[in-house]
């Protein structure tokens, strides 16, 4: 009896170990596979804002002089804080491990546009963020 | 004895193994349409993106206004809204394709631009067609009057 009893033991930690050898070798990968699917998704929602962005400066360079409109972009990429920048006419989010860029039809641009509402205007071909 | 002995790979444990197995494919799966759907909404933004280049070129005219071969800042076509000026159509065509590609920001693209008239006929064209294997083409297509005539202009890039 307590031959059997051994026996089961055995093969109770073989089924553990093998269980938690199983779990060592793919909750690492699906752990990566999550991440990288979650970072295409913050480039992807990073680049959908940087074309709002480009889109309004692209309106407000054709209706010329004297536009002005006020526009919303997202307060954050999936939870995570972001920044914009311009430099010339390239357009610059950066987050957390991450950064997309676009670029505007023209490098005269004043002011930089932030995380929740903003204004755009035209004036005199420069474009001026509030 | 022979009981003990298959204890560990009882039914219960083959089971065990294929609902692991099934959660396994079942995540991969996901996974998989998940990036498929992302790739699918990078393109439409791409699109989305050239679109809008295509709108300045036919929207705008262009600075500065009167632009040519070597002042130009930014390429636009346009007399009035959806309206081509032939003289800014032709100074198009005649650029650098390298040039052109830097001012409509696709310097990592190939691309085709082609005004047909409403027999078909190939008014202007600019770029390369050997799109044969490419493995995404993106195709913009917009109406527009040149002359007083109707026409339509297209913007292959791959």
């Amino acid at each position: 009896m307590s031959r059997t009893k051994a026996q089961v033991s055995m093969e109770f930690i073989v089924l553990i170990s093998f269980i938690l050898l199983i779990f060592a070798v793919f909750t690492p990968f699906l752990w990566k596979q999550q991440s990288e699917i979650l970072s295409e998704r913050k480039t992807l929602t990073a680049e959908k804002i940087a074309l709002i962005i480009k889109k309004e400066v692209d309106m407000a360079v054709m209706f010329g002089s004297g536009y002005e409109r006020n526009f919303t972009i997202p307060n954050d990429i999936l939870g995570s804080n972001y920044t914009i920048n311009i430099h010339g006419k390239i357009l610059a989010l950066n987050w957390e491990m991450g950064e997309t860029q676009e670029f505007l039809i023209t490098n005269k641009t004043s002011g930089i546009p932030s995380p929740g509402k903003n204004k755009i205007s035209n004036e005199d071909d420069v474009i001026v963020f509030k | 004895m022979s009981s003990n002995k298959g204890q560990l790979f009882t039914p219960d444990f083959i089971m065990a193994t294929v609902i692991f197995l099934f959660i396994l494919i079942t995540l991969q799966v996901n996974n998989y349409a998940i990036r498929e759907k992302i790739s699918n909404e990078e393109d439409m933004l791409y699109y989305d993106s050239l679109t809008s280049k295509s709108d300045i070129l036919i929207l705008y005219s262009g600075y500065p206004k009167y632009w040519n071969r070597t002042n130009v800042e930014i390429l636009g076509l346009a007399d009035k809204p959806n309206v081509l000026n032939k003289t800014k159509i032709e100074t198009f065509v005649s650029m650098d394709n390298g040039d052109i590609k830097k001012l409509l920001n696709i310097e990592d693209k190939s691309f085709y631009f082609v005004i047909r008239d409403s027999d078909d006929n190939i008014l202007y064209e600019k770029g390369s067609t050997s799109w044969g294997n490419s493995e995404k083409i993106f195709v913009v297509k917009r109406y527009v009057i040149i002359g007083n005539k109707g026409a339509e202009m297209r913007f292959i890039v791959w």
